[in-house]
């Protein structure tokens, strides 16, 4: 051993993944600042609609965490499920930016597009960084419950993102 | 008990901070700073020479105690050291505490806080008023004549050569606007009250004789307020990096009796009777 | 995690994951980026010498003085530091090894190419980025405002991200460490006094960097996929460029929200070191403790909420900047509570004035005359006119410059025999000392002078104002002296390292006599660095001048056995005029 005991690892662990939190949290903070400047500066300010696709996918998302919980309780079972969907939430999102384009939305159209854009890639970045976790952690069970919380603390992002985007 | 010099190294290193503070309150007792030109800048000036009292007594205090325990250390040999009881090291950590909110905030709140006031919060009484516009890299400035009121501008209409500022050629209200490129001509004793902007990058308005700045922004006018109190040439400087000619961003101020300054602008071209 | 003894010379010396391999490796690439940011600093300083010369193009100036600052501050400064957390963490608290060896390695590697990058950007068209180093936009997001905004700026945005890529892994790893890999019996409150540095400066860079990142982000959208975050319509060179409404002072308050406390992360592990180091040379216990890691927490705390001091002449809000100087000015406060604490350790003290003592001894004086010029930036009303002057460059280099390597310097000389096993020479070491700090403190000073006098900060060529004529550039002479002074210091410091490695005098586990657990391993500290059995931890970290004759000390991990200083060397005797060692006075 590294001369820490399986405890001392396992805190370790779990102080690794509240400092990723605070840090993750601090990035959208300094983006929904941005946001909430921008959107109160009085300058031309139009919310673009957001695809009923990203709906669709925020169920998914949450999906996927439910399954994790489900897993959590009865054995791993339906690990791979959650997983599974948090694939379908990225490809899913990906698919909006395709039909906001097909709309002629882009990332440079107006104020709120740029934040749409940035905001959401940017969380799905982090999302496929929890599926990497989450799919370490289907060969390294301990780590199961890190990559779970890392997940589910994504789909709180999201939530987050959203709000920002649609009630700020 | 023999009395044992402290080793040859500390008593340079003693020679060194003593020389380096006595150096050092010379040299900021050496009035670096022009004479001040402006109201406002007599109160900074205010704040600024408390602030040099202030830290330089504590810089002073300091570095004594610094060199006597330097010097005195290695008398003690004989009985042996007591630690300092708690008590006494949250004592010392009080102090300092107390000490330092007294000095700093006494800055902050009790000497410089009216001219604060007087820079942002008050309204200036029967102020000159005049716009000015920093660009890459010179200093347009313009009064709005007559009629008090300035020429609609837009960006699309900056000329370099002939309408460096993008003044409305149609607006009536511009007709009588006068423009100069890098001199001001200013009333000593009325308060002048800048509209600042620009159409490029971030530039900053300071003359170093007044004392005074203000950041002129893209996309967010800002304005300045100072009033000169010396007839005199002064230079305007800009003090935010704005790329290649920053350096040579060179305007100047000249306050002269209220009688000189309408006789200048008087006999400006305005903006209608130029081309 | 475990790992095995290393074998081969890659996974020994390169891809090592033993943080005291890591750890030297980034004080060594710390000292290759000193090299290119000093230099830097050299050019600048000739050509402020000799404008009239023409030896560089405006261009060419912009881009040292930008890079300059880039290098120092995060490359260098922030580098070193890196360096000293990696090496001395798991050794002050009595671990193997980091948590994460693997990420920890992973920090190292991710710098290396950062730092390759911000010197690539030299080379692409345009030179590298010319809009300072706090990069504001408009200039930094639009390529025909200067050159040097072109790839120059890209590249030196994707340095930034890796460069905070590999702080926040090397954060975790400090972060976790230090509050769960701690030996029995070490508390928190037995913590050594640079441990708790590590931590703080880790804790407030980890929160504070992100705003930067999103910033940083958005500054690349706005120049590669046409956003508008932080650019507005404008004309340049009589061509109008639409480019939105942007705001750019959106990105100074997302830029000094880290800005600020990044001071803090660079100051506070030096001092704090320093602290550390004292009561080793003045046998005596650190005066005030559990007051200066109190005092640590506060100025934590504060920085982080005073960032708009750096923005006070922008235009914003003037009730919200009176509440910036009201909450700056506070921070003084706690930091005289440090300078407090530091002085009181010297009270009678023994003194024992070793390199690392000397080197100790002037960031003390440092912090004097650097910390209180803080008092007039803060105050918004002095910082009007000294905003942007050479008084703004003369405090942050006199505080992030002359105090951070000051006690970078000393913890270097201290800690080098448990890194290489060999002691650094005293003689060559004093003469860095006196080429390094006396320069470092008179050439800020007088920028300070400068800086009362009005002259503006990155200006090509300060001749071009008359107000500068006389006293502003008269100073310029002795400050562009003392930094090629300074320059040869740094050749002898090197010298002496080389020197040193190759026929130091090999030194024993505990050259100095301390208490703290580094210094019961071999030196250099080994594999696995504590032997067979982790130290148990029974004191705290400066039980000096105890025993019956009040010269004994008490190791971290000496289960309450007094230990005797080691005799004093012939050199040392002569020096201080008689022994050191159980004597009771003459």
């Amino acid at each position: 051993m590294n001369g820490i005991t399986a405890e001392q690892q396992s805190a370790c662990n779990r102080t690794l993944l509240a400092a990723l939190v605070a840090t993750v949290v601090m990035l959208f903070t300094g983006f929904a600042a941005a946001y909430l400047e921008r959107s109160t500066s009085g300058a031309t300010w139009e919310r673009i609609k957001l695809p009923p696709l990203v709906l669709v996918n925020t169920a998914i998302l949450v999906a996927s965490s439910l399954a994790l919980e489900w897993a959590r309780r009865h054995d791993g079972r339906g690990n791979k499920l959650g997983i599974a969907l948090g694939f379908a939430f990225v490809i899913g999102q990906t698919a909006a930016f395709f039909q906001l384009r097909a709309a002629g939305v882009f990332v440079s159209s107006n104020a709120h597009a740029s934040f749409f854009y940035l905001l959401t890639g940017l969380h799905a970045a982090h999302v496929v960084g929890g599926l990497i976790a989450l799919l370490a952690a289907v060969r390294k069970p301990r780590l199961m419950q890190f990559a779970r919380t890392f997940w589910h603390f994504m789909g709180g992002i999201w939530i987050y993102v959203l709000a920002v985007l649609t009630v700020l | 008990m023999e009395k044992r010099k402290p080793p040859r190294i500390i008593i340079a290193l003693v020679a060194f901070f003593a020389i380096f503070t006595i150096l050092s309150v010379i040299g900021f007792a050496v009035p670096w700073r022009s004479e001040v030109a402006s109201e406002e800048g007599q109160g900074i000036d205010a704040v600024i020479t408390y602030l040099l009292f202030a830290t330089g007594a504590l810089v002073i205090v300091g570095h004594a105690i610094l060199i006597r325990f330097l010097l005195k250390g290695r008398d003690d040999q004989t009985t042996a050291y007591v630690r300092p009881p708690a008590k006494v090291e949250w004592m010392w950590g009080v102090i300092p505490v107390i000490v330092m909110m007294l000095l700093a905030e006494a800055g902050v709140l009790v000497v410089g806080s009216a001219t604060w006031d007087k820079l942002y919060a008050e309204t200036p009484t029967n102020p000159v008023v005049l716009e000015v516009v920093g660009k890459q890299f010179e200093w347009l400035i313009r009064y709005p004549g007559k009629d008090n009121t300035y020429g609609a501008y837009d960006f699309k209409w900056v000329n370099g050569a002939d309408n460096p500022m993008g003044i409305d050629e149609d607006d009536d209200a511009a007709m009588d606007d006068i423009i100069s490129r890098g001199t001001m001509y200013l009333p000593r004793g009325r308060t002048a009250q800048i509209r600042l902007r620009t159409h490029d990058v971030i530039h900053s308005f300071f003359v170093p004789d007044f004392r005074v700045k203000q950041d002129v922004i893209p996309g967010f006018p800002t304005e300045i307020r100072f009033t000169p109190t010396v007839n005199g040439v002064y230079e305007l400087v800009c003090t935010e990096l704005c790329g290649l000619g920053h350096y040579k961003m060179r305007g100047t101020v000249h306050v002269v009796d209220p009688e000189d300054y309408e006789a200048w602008l008087n006999k400006r071209p305005t903006f209608g009777g130029e081309d | 995690m475990s790992h095995a003894e290393p074998q081969s010379f890659i996974s020994k010396y390169i891809f090592s994951f033993d943080h005291k391999v890591i750890g030297i490796q980034y004080m060594i690439t710390a000292i290759v980026m000193a090299l290119f940011g000093g230099g830097l600093a050299l050019m600048i300083r000739t050509q402020l010498q000799h404008p009239e010369m023409g030896l560089f193009a405006p261009e060419a100036y912009l881009s040292y003085v930008t890079m300059h600052g880039t290098i120092m501050v995060f490359f260098v400064v922030s580098m070193a530091i890196s360096g000293f957390g990696n090496f001395l963490i798991p050794l002050q608290i009595g671990a193997r090894d980091m948590a994460y060896p693997f990420l920890n390695m992973l920090s190292y590697w991710t710098m290396v190419p950062a730092c390759l990058i911000m010197i690539a950007s030299f080379f692409v068209p345009g030179g590298a980025a010319a809009a300072g180093w706090t990069m504001y936009p408009p200039l930094s997001a639009v390529e025909q405002t200067v050159p040097g905004s072109g790839i120059g700026t890209t590249l030196w945005i994707l340095g930034m991200a890796l460069f905070i890529a590999s702080f926040t892994m090397g954060g975790l790893n400090f972060l976790t460490t230090i509050l769960n890999c701690r030996t029995k019996g070490l508390t928190m409150w037995r913590l050594p006094l640079a441990t708790w540095g590590f931590l703080v400066a880790t804790v407030l860079g980890l929160l504070a960097f992100p705003p930067l990142t999103s910033a940083a982000i958005m500054l690349l959208f706005d120049r590669h996929v046409d956003t508008s975050f932080f650019v507005t319509d404008m004309v340049i060179n009589d061509q109008l460029l639409n480019l939105g409404d942007g705001t750019p002072l959106l990105f100074q308050h997302l830029f000094w929200f880290l800005g600020h406390p990044e001071v803090y992360v660079l100051v506070i592990p030096p001092l704090l070191m320093t602290m550390d180091i004292i009561p080793v040379f003045t046998r005596r216990p650190a005066f005030g403790y559990r007051q200066s890691i109190w005092a640590l927490g506060v100025i934590s705390f504060l920085s982080m909420i005073v960032w708009g001091h750096h923005m006070f002449v922008t235009g914003m809000n003037p009730y919200i900047g009176k509440y910036f100087s009201i909450a700056t000015v506070i921070i003084t406060a706690p930091f005289a509570v440090l300078g407090v604490n530091l002085l009181a350790s010297l009270w009678r003290a023994r003194l024992r004035p070793a390199v690392p003592m000397l080197f100790a001894l002037a960031v003390i004086s440092a912090v004097g005359f650097g910390g209180f010029g803080g008092l007039f930036l803060g105050t918004m009303v002095s910082d009007i006119y000294f905003h942007e002057t050479y008084f703004v460059v003369g405090h942050f280099h006199l505080m992030i410059g002359t105090v951070t390597l000051l006690g970078i310097f000393a913890a270097w000389y201290f800690w080098f025999p448990k890194m290489f096993g060999k002691k650094m020479d005293e003689n060559l070491g004093r003469w860095h000392f006196w080429l390094t700090a006396l320069p470092m403190i008179a050439i800020f000073l007088l920028m300070h002078l400068q800086g009362m006098g009005g002259m503006v900060r990155r200006t090509f060529d300060p001749g071009t104002y008359e107000y500068n004529a006389g006293m502003n550039m008269a100073l310029r002479f002795p400050i562009t002296i003392m930094a090629y002074v300074l320059f040869i210091g740094q050749m002898i410091f090197f010298w002496n390292i080389v020197r040193s490695l190759k026929r130091g005098e090999p030194a024993g586990e505990n050259p100095w006599d301390a208490a703290t657990l580094e210094w019961i391993t071999p030196s250099p500290a080994p594999h696995g660095n504590f032997g067979a059995a982790l130290p148990v931890v029974s004191c705290g970290p400066y039980e000096y001048s105890v025993g019956e004759d009040g010269f004994g000390y008490l190791p971290q991990s000496g289960g309450g056995e007094v230990a005797v200083h080691s005799p004093a060397s012939a050199e040392e005797r002569e020096e201080t005029g008689g022994t050191d060692s159980g004597e009771t006075g003459a």
